[in-house]
Formats: C-alpha cells, sequence, structure tokens
C-alpha cells in the first residue's frame, strides 16, 4: 500500500504548490531585480564618474553639460542584455533620474534605483539612476512552478511523526508483518475513529491483535460507527469465538438482538450466534416463546407453574403436538401424556435452557435470552416467561434458516 | 500519483527540521538561480558631439578639437548646416579634451581639421607648425583679475599670510594656474602648501570661491559675482592675456572653395560671441566674411 492520496492529503498538496508557486515567484522576481541592480551598479561605478568628470573638463558651468551628459548617458543605458542561470530577466534599461543635484524625469517607474557616488575636489557626487527591467515572465514562471512543485511531493512526503497513542499499533502491525509505511498509515486510521469505534479497535488491539490491520481498514470505512454497547459486548464474544476470523466476529456483533427459533432442526440463532439446544429443552423454549410472542391468553407471555399436587393438563396438549410433529423425544412425549404439565419438568427444562445458553455465551450475553419471573399475586405461585421483547422473536418451520422470510403465522 | 514509502519522522523536532530544510532547499535553489547580472555595459565617449551634414557621397568627417563642452555642440550643428561644409564634408566631429591631449602627433598627422589652442602650446609641441596648420581665427585677449571677498586682493607676503589661493590642477591652464602662479613669482611671494588649493576644472574653482572654501582665485571679471550679494573686490594681474587662436590644417588650402569654407568655419564659429563678450571688452575682429 502506498500512500494514502485523502482528499485533505491533495489539497494540502496543492495549497503548497499555490503558495509555493507565489512565493518562490515573488523572491525570483525581486532577487533578480536586484541582481540586475547591483551587478549594474558595480559596473558602473568603475567607468561612469570618470567619464562625467571628463566630460566637464575646463568648463566653468555645469548647467547644459548636464542635459547633455544626461541624454548621453541615458542613450547608453537604453538597451542593457542581461545574463543569468535562468534567463528571467531578457533586458534592462536604465534612464537618469538626477544628476549635479538636477532631477529628470524618465518616462517609466523604476523597479529599482541606482546611486553612484564619487568624489571631486573632496565633494561628494552622485548620479541616480532608475532602473526597469522586462521579465521572461514565461520563465520564470515554469522554472518557480518546477520548483514548487518540487518542494510540493518533498514537504507531502515527510510526513508527521506517530504520534504516541498510536505506537502501539504500529508495533503491534509492525510484529505482524506489515511494512513500515503501511504500519504508520494504517496507524492514522486510529486518530479518525469515534468512541465505538476506538472501544472495538481497543477490545482487537489487546484480545486479538492479529486483526489489528483488517480491523483499522474496517473502522476507516465506517464500521462500527454506530455500535451500541451491547453490540460491543458482541463483538468481544465474537472474537472469543472466533479468534481467526474477524469476519464471523463482526457478523456476530452486526447481527439483529433476535432469538430465531428453527423447529425443523431444533437450532436456535440468538444474536446472530447459532447454538444447538437438546431436544426437550429446545420443545420448551419454544413453547414459552410462542406464548410470549402470540400473547397466549393475554398473558403477555407469563405462564404460571402448575400447583405441585396438581399438573396442568391443558397446556401439555400444546406441547404434545410441538414434539410429536417435530420429532420429540417419545419419553418427554409420554411423561406429558401420563402425568401432564408439571412444574417440576418445567424448571428443569429452563434450567437446561439456562445451562446451554449460559455456556455458549456467558451469562451476561445470555441473560437478555432467557427468563424473568414474578409471583402471581392470586395464586402465590411463581410465573415465567421469556424476558425478550415478542417482536423480537422469530420462528421458522423451514430446514434452511437461511430462508428469507419465516414461516406461517407466527412471524409479525 | 504513486510514491514510495514516504520520509518518517521520528519525533516533532526532526519533523519540524525537515520541514526547514525542504523549505530551504527551494529558497536557496530559487534564490540561486535567480542570480542575474548585466552583460557588459559600453560608454560611449561624452566627450565628443557628431552630426550628419547630409552629404552620403562618402566625404570625410570634419574634425574638430576643442577644449571645453560649452557652446561646442552648437558649433558642429552649426557648421553641419552650413552650404560650403555641406559640399566638402559627410559629418562634422568635435571633440573636447584636456589641454594636454593635443600632441605633436596630431599635428604632424593633421588628425584636426580644426582645433583651438594657445600658440606656445602648439609652438612648443611642433616648431613649424605651419608647414602643417595655418592661423584661421584669433580668439580675443582678456583681461585677468584677482578676486576676493572681505577686502581687495593684495599680492604680498602680509595680506597673503592667512589666505588660500584656488588654482586648477592643469598647470597648462594660462587662466588659472600660469598667469597667477607666475604674477606670484614676480611679486616674489612663496605659498606654502596650506595657502595653494587645486580643483580640476574652472567650475570647480568658481564653486569653492563662491562657498568661501578659498579667499582668493584668479578670474576674468565677468566671473565676480557672488551668491548673497557679498561684495567681491579685484585686483588686475594682465590686461591682454592672450587667450589662444584656432588653426586650420593645410591639407584643406587645396580645396578650390577655400576661402567660402574659411568664412562658412569663421561663421560658424560666431556661436562662442557669448563667451567671449562675456570675458573681454569688445574689440570686435570683424572678418571680411558674411
Amino acid at each position: 500500500m502506498h500512500m494514502n492520496w485523502g482528499p485533505q492529503r491533495v489539497l494540502i498538496f496543492l495549497a503548497i504548490l499555490l503558495f509555493g508557486l507565489i512565493g518562490l515567484s515573488s523572491l525570483s522576481y525581486q532577487l533578480g531585480l536586484n541582481g540586475a541592480a547591483s551587478s549594474l551598479e558595480t559596473k558602473l561605478s568603475s567607468s561612469l564618474p570618470e567619464k562625467i568628470i571628463g566630460a566637464g573638463i575646463n568648463d566653468s558651468h555645469h548647467e547644459l553639460l548636464n542635459d547633455f551628459l544626461v541624454s548621453r548617458i541615458n542613450q547608453d543605458l537604453a538597451f542593457l542584455p542581461m545574463s543569468g542561470h535562468l534567463n528571467n530577466i531578457k533586458y534592462c534599461q536604465a534612464q537618469v533620474q538626477s544628476l549635479y543635484g538636477k532631477n529628470y524625469h524618465p518616462p517609466y517607474s523604476a523597479l529599482r534605483t541606482i546611486n553612484i557616488n564619487w568624489s571631486v575636489n573632496e565633494h561628494p557626487q552622485t548620479i541616480s539612476l532608475g532602473l526597469n527591467c522586462q521579465h521572461n515572465w514565461p520563465s520564470l514562471l515554469f522554472s518557480q512552478f518546477i520548483l514548487a512543485l518540487l518542494l510540493a511531493i518533498l514537504l507531502i512526503s515527510i510526513n508527521k511523526p506517530v504520534r504516541g497513542s498510536n505506537k502501539q499499533i504500529v508495533n503491534i502491525l509492525l510484529a505482524h508483518g506489515h511494512p513500515r509505511s503501511d504500519a504508520i498509515a494504517l496507524s492514522t486510521a486510529a486518530n479518525r475513529c469515534n468512541n465505538a469505534q476506538a472501544q472495538a479497535l481497543n477490545v482487537v488491539i489487546t484480545k486479538a491483535p492479529q486483526h489489528t490491520a483488517a480491523i483499522l481498514k474496517f473502522l476507516d470505512n465506517g464500521g462500527l460507527k454506530n455500535s451500541s454497547a451491547e453490540q460491543l459486548d458482541w463483538f468481544r464474544y465474537g472474537l472469543q469465538k472466533h479468534p481467526e476470523c474477524l469476519d464471523d466476529a463482526i457478523h456476530i456483533c452486526m447481527a439483529p438482538a433476535t432469538l430465531s427459533l428453527y423447529l425443523a432442526t431444533g437450532r436456535v440463532v440468538i444474536h446472530g450466534v447459532d447454538i444447538k439446544l437438546p431436544s426437550t429443552p429446545f420443545f420448551y423454549y419454544f413453547w414459552y416463546a410462542q406464548r410470549r410472542h402470540q400473547n397466549t391468553d393475554n398473558s403477555e407471555g407469563w405462564f404460571i407453574n402448575p400447583p405441585s399436587n396438581r399438573s396442568d393438563r391443558n397446556a401439555d396438549i400444546e406441547l404434545i403436538n410441538l414434539m410429536q410433529q417435530y420429532g420429540g423425544h417419545y419419553k418427554a412425549i409420554n411423561d406429558l401424556e401420563e402425568k401432564g404439565l408439571r412444574a417440576k419438568t418445567l424448571d428443569q427444562n429452563r434450567s437446561k435452557i439456562k445451562d446451554e445458553l449460559c455456556q455458549v455465551l456467558g451469562e451476561s450475553l445470555a441473560a437478555p435470552y432467557l427468563f424473568e419471573l414474578e409471583r402471581d399475586p392470586q395464586t402465590a405461585r411463581f410465573k415465567y416467561r421469556l424476558a425478550i421483547k415478542p417482536s423480537d422473536i422469530v420462528f421458522f418451520e423451514h430446514k434452511s434458516r437461511s430462508a428469507p422470510k419465516a414461516a406461517t403465522a407466527s412471524h409479525t | 500519483m504513486m510514491l514510495s514509502a514516504p520520509l518518517i519522522s521520528a519525533n516533532r523536532a526532526t519533523y519540524y527540521l525537515l520541514l526547514s530544510l525542504a523549505i530551504g532547499l527551494a529558497l536557496t535553489a530559487s534564490a540561486y538561480l535567480s542570480k542575474t547580472q548585466v552583460n557588459t555595459v559600453e560608454l560611449s565617449d561624452y566627450r565628443s558631439y557628431q552630426c550628419s551634414t547630409g552629404n552620403t557621397q562618402g566625404k570625410p568627417s570634419f574634425r574638430v578639437l576643442t577644449l571645453f563642452f560649452s557652446y561646442a555642440t552648437e558649433l558642429a550643428d552649426a557648421l553641419c548646416n552650413n552650404d560650403v561644409i555641406q559640399q566638402n564634408f559627410s559629418s562634422v566631429e568635435i571633440l573636447w579634451r584636456p589641454r594636454a591631449y593635443l600632441g605633436a602627433k596630431h599635428i604632424l598627422d593633421e588628425d584636426f581639421e580644426l582645433f583651438w589652442n594657445r600658440y606656445h602650446v602648439v609652438n612648443g609641441l611642433v616648431p613649424e607648425f605651419s608647414d602643417f596648420y595655418t592661423t584661421l581665427l584669433d580668439t580675443p585677449t582678456y583681461k585677468l583679475f584677482w578676486l576676493s571677498k572681505d577686502s581687495p586682493p593684495n599680492i604680498n607676503t602680509d595680506y597673503l599670510k592667512d589666505k588660500t589661493i584656488g588654482f586648477s590642477h592643469d598647470p597648462q591652464s594660462q587662466t588659472h594656474y600660469l598667469q597667477p602662479m607666475s604674477a606670484l613669482r614676480q611679486a616674489g611671494i612663496n605659498l606654502n602648501a596650506k595657502q595653494q588649493k587645486f580643483y580640476t576644472d574652472p567650475s570647480a574653482i568658481y564653486n569653492a570661491f563662491y562657498n568661501n572654501e578659498v579667499d582668493i582665485i584668479s578670474a576674468p571679471l565677468s566671473q565676480a559675482k557672488s551668491k548673497n550679494g557679498e561684495t567681491i573686490y579685484s585686483t588686475l594681474i594682465d590686461s591682454e592675456v592672450p587667450s589662444g587662436a584656432w588653426f586650420l590644417k593645410n591639407e584643406l588650402l587645396q580645396l578650390s572653395n577655400i576661402e567660402q569654407l574659411k568664412c562658412a568655419v569663421i561663421n560658424s564659429l560666431s556661436v562662442y560671441t557669448p563667451l567671449f563678450n562675456s570675458i573681454h571688452s569688445p574689440s570686435p575682429q570683424e572678418s571680411a566674411c558674411i
């Protein structure tokens, strides 16, 4: 993976290019003029004063001579070819602005002023010249553009030092064989994580560092942005369950918080986790789930345990039908047919369900999918129901659990 | 655009250092590449002036040698506009040079069609100069004075005790060296170094006098003007200082229209009238020319 050319980086590059071009061009323009002026000043300092003095020899007054000299000097300096490494300035001209105290007005405004001083009879004299130059703008701009481009490339290539908190990430990535440049580029993704993403990242770093690169890419693309605390718990679980496959962990984390029951196979899927329950507990789970989902007898899913001395002879029929239809254990069916639905059976099965789910998911993740109990005020006996919301229960009667639609009347 | 591994900084300090280096590099490169200088500068000769007569037949140039700029361009232009000159010459070139410029070779080679100088100088260079040059026109003599500001200048040791006199650097200058020095010698006066100041040209001498850098100078009376209306005192040194003459080269005497040519030159030389009128009491040198 090469440098990250996100929109921000491109903007910075263009900004450096633009300001670099403007800045370097101004510098080049000014320095060019400075060089031209100073080289002209040097050349003229050695020759011009003696020529001016020589012209005034034997003269008692200088006024007319001034005008003559100025016109001759202007002629001589009207066209001055320039040379340089780049030829940014093609040629210049210099015109006299003042000589022996008399001012002259060149027809243009000078970009630079050159003053040449000499001393005659211990009196200091000055000639002042205004310099004007013709710039070769294409050459100047092009050359400075190239420099600005090189500068922009250079600046953009110098990466900021790795933030302290990201050093750990870089080290992990390096330890897992990523090249240094990739490691640093990836680590910057950590800066763009929100709270939830940062927590997920932290989980991976601590529990499954081999997936650091993958999770950083996933998070940088917006993954887990709006994940809740519960989802993070599931993510943690998912990593634990599938340490070799991050995608599975993510799938579990993102799965809906539903309880899906598959009659045909005796399996449940809780929040994306597939669990096979033993046959009889599965049917009792299914039965409680049905009551909860369908609000049987307007009980909101509650079923009061039958009294210990009398079994329920109505509800057992529902269970018997279920088991018969879907391959329940003959022993369980016999038990119901002979003794009816007893509190003991219910308690045993609920306990079994709890054991199974807790074994797979752990107590805290399993809890929302287990039972809640209350004491019925009228009968003073305990009643139980599934804690989960009715709308979060999905029933499947067909074999394939990847079928998009649930079966029959159960799903509303 | 794909690039390979970017430069990574170890820490903040390195990062800023690298940035500064990069920017510094760009600035240095720009500065180096922007260096500009002028190619050779040729300054022409500011002690000469040339004009064209309009004659395109490849005739020679009429070359004049004088001592100073004043009226030199006017003389050249007058000659250029003259019919006779136009017939014989394609251009007029006038040079002004220090006195010491004129050499024997110039005279022997008849380098100049016309030049001005003093008899004693020309004589000194080539005693038989009349073989090469003829006197065309004498320039008028003039009166020379000592000038001073606070009191009339007296040439005696007492008066000059604490005074400075301004001279010309050029020992050939009549007005500002030969005449005054000779006058002092004749009066038996030896000035010490502090009492003498030397200047490169007359204008500087006059400025020095006006600005009270020197107390006394030698000059024609026309120079006796003061800045603030102070009184200028004068004492005569010599009433008839010879100025010099214009000399014409003998080769021209062979031209068929030589008399017309002489007249043409003399008429053109009238541009100098203001100059000589100011230093000389009018003694008209009427010539036969119109």
